[in-house]
């Protein structure tokens, strides 16, 4: 693999008051790369998470998205150039319908990318979405009373509704079953095939194997370990921060 | 479906009230419709950013009483037509507007709220002590002769307020159906959910906060002239920061009927409650219905209404 980056983050840093959650992360996301990011609890994942998507800014640290620096760039800005995100606690816009849900990333990023906007509107593309994640039949409803399973999925589906280059699939499978979680995966397997690099993040250690072609491990706001997923899980020093001495 | 469309309906409701304007000879009807038709322009315009971003504004009074205190200023240096007054209140607020937005909407939640409730208590201070407009001592403004085609400057001033109700209550419309209503309505839901969706949340805000600034300054723009004399407690009356929230609270904000409702409800209410009772009572009304509304119907009338069609629907097909 010696295409250029698609994502280049190089030496991150973020302190909140004395606590170092990052402390100088660098992280690489090739086109159409599977990339697993593990790390025991408090240890940076997220706040990683919030500095790529723009959600917080690094307080030092480039990030390259296609070859343009983008890390003093607000979050709207960074999903209408690729990067979308999806969020641990699954944050519906409540008052909409499901395929209302999607037409705001159709509309407010889709759109600003080359060859947006056009072709089928924006209500069949939402459809299509939906039908493509499990939640055609949920369309209409109201997106504050799907269960915890079809809020992941909406999540998802809205993510993908902002046509993404690299997705940032934050914990999608908290907490569901088995059975669940394989939907998930196969899900973002769909979505790798047609070009969208995913950054997943996740707990469930089957899930990460199973998905990535590389894992990035983070211990206390450092980066310890980044190679394929075999021998991440084989690294001494991954295998003492998730299990201890 | 070949429905008319609900632009045409306050148009026609306009229309109507001009007629009914041209025919009623009581001068009264025009004092007190001027009112209602002034709170209106307010709650829709409060709507614009309180309701449909959920950025809830409490300096109504700020906003009003920089056009009225234009109009001051204009009287004392050359009389300009009315028109020319509102619109340039319209400007001077919904600039005052931009630059609040960019102080204070980087503040969530009550942060924002208390942060406008300031921006009116601050205003009101440097009004009092600006002596040209005449300071705490207020303004007397004589109304200029009557126009051409209006029986009389009353009347002139409340088809100048019909006007602007019947453009603030079109624009909110246009707003709520656009895609910057489709934007406010994620800020509202979540704003960290709707910037990471690509809604650009800052320029919405503050597109809304000098929408909804500007209209409420046009509003205030001919009040000094309709109540002919100006002090800084009439024109940053309390009553203006808690109508024009409690009226969309109470018709619905997701709508932009819902203001209108409100503002006719409860300012005809008031109207009535001072001519028959006691002018006293009107914030306590407003007080009795804002609770009952808040517990018994917290999306306001409209939501009342929607919920119902909702129910008869799902019995229809089940």
């Amino acid at each position: 693999m010696t295409q250029e980056p698609l994502l280049d983050a190089t030496s991150i840093r973020k302190r909140f008051g004395g606590f170092v959650a990052l402390d100088a992360v660098d992280i690489i996301v090739r086109p159409g790369e599977r990339v697993g990011l593990i790390g025991p609890n408090g240890s940076g994942k997220s706040t990683l998470v919030n500095c790529l998507s723009g959600a917080i800014t690094s307080d030092t640290g480039t990030i390259c998205f296609g070859g343009r620096a983008i890390e003093k760039l607000p979050a709207h800005q960074r999903t209408r150039l690729g990067i979308v995100r999806t969020f641990q606690i699954p944050l519906p816009f409540a008052s909409m319908t499901v395929v209302g849900n999607l037409t705001i990333p159709l509309r407010f990023a889709a759109r600003h990318r080359p060859g947006g906007g056009q072709g089928e509107s924006d209500l069949e593309q939402a459809l299509l979405i939906l039908e493509n994640v499990g939640l055609r039949n949920k369309a209409h409803a109201l997106s504050a009373g799907l269960t915890q399973v079809e809020m992941r999925k909406l999540e998802l589906a809205r993510a993908i509704a902002a046509h993404p280059k690299l997705l940032i699939a934050d914990e999608t499978m908290a907490g569901l079953s088995n059975f669940e979680v394989d939907e998930i995966i196969s899900l973002l397997l769909k979505l790798n095939k047609q070009g969208i690099a995913i950054i997943m993040i996740e707990h469930i250690m089957r899930a990460v194997m199973a998905f990535s072609q590389r894992a990035i491990v983070l211990v206390a706001g450092k980066k310890i370990a980044d190679d394929s997923p075999d021998v991440v899980m084989n690294n001494a020093e991954v295998v003492r921060a998730y299990l201890g001495e | 479906m070949t429905r008319i469309p609900s632009w045409i309906w306050p148009i026609i409701i306009a229309v109507l009230v001009f007629a009914a304007s041209r025919v009623v000879k009581n001068e009264y009807y025009m004092f007190a419709g001027y009112v209602v038709l002034q709170y209106i322009v307010l709650a829709s315009a409060w709507n614009i950013l309180g309701g449909y971003s959920g950025y809830v504004n409490f300096g109504s009074a700020a906003f009003f009483a920089i056009g009225a205190y234009g109009t001051v200023v204009l009287d004392k240096l050359w009389q300009p037509p009315l028109v020319v007054a509102i619109f340039l209140g319209g400007i001077v607020a919904s600039l005052v507007g931009l630059v609040t937005a960019y102080l204070t909407l980087r503040l969530r939640g009550v942060f924002f709220a208390i942060a406008t409730l300031a921006l009116a208590i601050v205003l009101q201070t440097l009004v009092v002590n600006w002596d040209y407009v005449g300071g705490p001592l207020g303004y007397y403004s004589v109304r200029p002769d009557s126009i051409v085609g209006f029986p009389s400057y009353v009347n002139y001033l409340f088809v100048v307020m019909l006007v602007l109700a019947l453009i603030t209550v079109l624009v909110a419309r246009a707003i709520e159906w656009s895609f910057i209503g489709r934007g406010l309505a994620a800020i509202r839901d979540n704003e960290l959910a709707a910037e990471c969706c690509g809604v650009p949340t800052l320029r919405l805000k503050v597109f809304a906060t000098m929408v909804s600034g500007g209209l409420m300054g046009m509003a205030g723009a001919p009040f000094p002239y309709y109540i002919t004399y100006l002090d800084p407690n009439s024109a940053f009356s309390l009553a203006y920061g808690i109508n024009s929230i409690a009226m969309p609270l109470i018709g619905g904000m997701t709508h932009w009927i819902g203001p209108v409702i409100g503002a006719v409800l409860l300012a005809v209410i008031q109207q009535v409650a001072t001519v028959t009772i006691s002018s006293e009572l009107n914030l306590m009304i407003v007080g009795g219905l804002l609770i009952t509304f808040i517990t018994l119907a917290p999306n306001g009338i409209v939501g009342l209404f929607e919920t119902y069609r909702q129910q008869r629907h799902e019995h229809a097909s089940p």
